[in-house]
């Protein structure tokens, strides 16, 4: 019987030793998944304007890509970090979420900023020169030349 | 006769171009955009009042006067410097003076206007800037002249001294008075 014992012994102080060793295991396995899921989250790019549809992300793009950021002028409201072209992209966001139509928009933008808010000036009087020029010293430098 | 005027030509164009770069450099004013809003109405805005804890401030209260609505926040520094002349102004010169407390904290606003005093009538809490955007204003300080039908007439962009005051927004505001 006493060497039964002592067979026997052994073997369940395997067992244990196993269970500690599965649970230790585990707590490895468990640590190395928290860190595996949080770097996830940080490797993942966060989009943060998501649209459900692929046509509004789009209009977005245009739009914040042709509106000038007013405050660092000579950027657009894509490139900037200004905290207004921040707010104004913001805002974009919500009209289009809003189903609201590129018309709208342009008009909500030059309503309350005038056309200098977007990239590209509108052909009207006041630009006509600045639209008509290139094409007038081309012209004038073809002129010179012939004659 | 010819040949001689084309080769004057290049430095024609270069001092033409050299005259358009030395405008641009010392004389124009690229930040003095006038206000798209010009002429027209005030957004119809109501936001709540700062130190009137449950009310509000709605555009249709600076009807009836000529006021000016100013654009501060407690983080922008020019402000500071501003507001010293806004409180002579308000003293002395007695003109309705109402403003909008641009993305700030309530809380900064309140002991703001404790520390250096408060030339405002009524002043309406713009946390989110959503106001800000449908004025269209560019940053802070800004001063707009409300006339007494309540369109906006005039915009100053920065920090407002006594010699622009003076020279500039006082005589538009009295005149708008005698309109």
């Amino acid at each position: 019987m006493r060497e039964n014992k002592s067979l026997v012994m052994p073997a369940q102080a395997g067992i244990q030793l196993s269970t500690q060793m599965l649970r230790f295991f585990l707590l490895i396995l468990a640590l190395f998944l928290l860190f595996l899921t949080s770097t996830f989250a940080y490797a993942t790019p966060q989009d943060l304007y998501p649209f459900s549809s692929p046509a509004d992300a789009q209009r977005f793009q245009a739009f914040i890509k042709t509106t000038r950021c007013v405050v660092c002028q000579n950027q657009t409201l894509a490139e900037s970090n200004a905290p207004l072209a921040k707010d104004l992209r913001d805002k974009i966001y919500t009209l289009i979420k809003d189903q609201q139509s590129d018309a709208d928009i342009t008009a909500f933008l030059t309503q309350r900023y005038g056309t200098f808010i977007f990239m590209r000036p509108p052909v009207n009087y006041a630009t006509l020169a600045l639209w008509l020029a290139p094409l007038l010293i081309f012209f004038l430098t073809i002129a010179f030349l012939v004659l | 006769m010819k040949k001689a005027n084309f080769t004057l030509m290049p430095f024609i164009i270069l001092a033409t171009l050299l005259g358009f770069l030395a405008y641009e450099l010392f004389h124009a004013k690229p930040q003095a955009l006038p206000s798209a809003l010009i002429g027209q109405s005030l957004p119809n805005f109501r936001l709540p009042s700062l130190l009137e804890p449950g009310k509000n401030f709605s555009a249709a209260e600076l009807q009836g006067r000529v006021s000016l609505l100013n654009i501060w926040a407690t983080w922008c520094s020019a402000c500071r410097i501003e507001h010293e002349t806004l409180i002579i102004i308000n003293q002395r010169d007695h003109v309705p003076l109402f403003s909008i407390d641009y993305k700030d904290n309530p809380e900064d606003a309140k002991l703001w206007l404790k520390n250096l005093g408060n030339p405002y009538e009524k002043i309406g809490e713009d946390t989110q800037g959503d106001l800000g955007i449908d004025l269209g204003i560019y940053g802070t300080p800004e001063t707009f002249i409300i006339d007494k039908q309540g369109k906006i007439r005039y915009r100053h962009v920065g920090a407002l001294d006594e010699n622009t005051w003076q020279e500039v927004l006082l005589p538009l505001v009295r005149q708008y008075e005698r309109e």
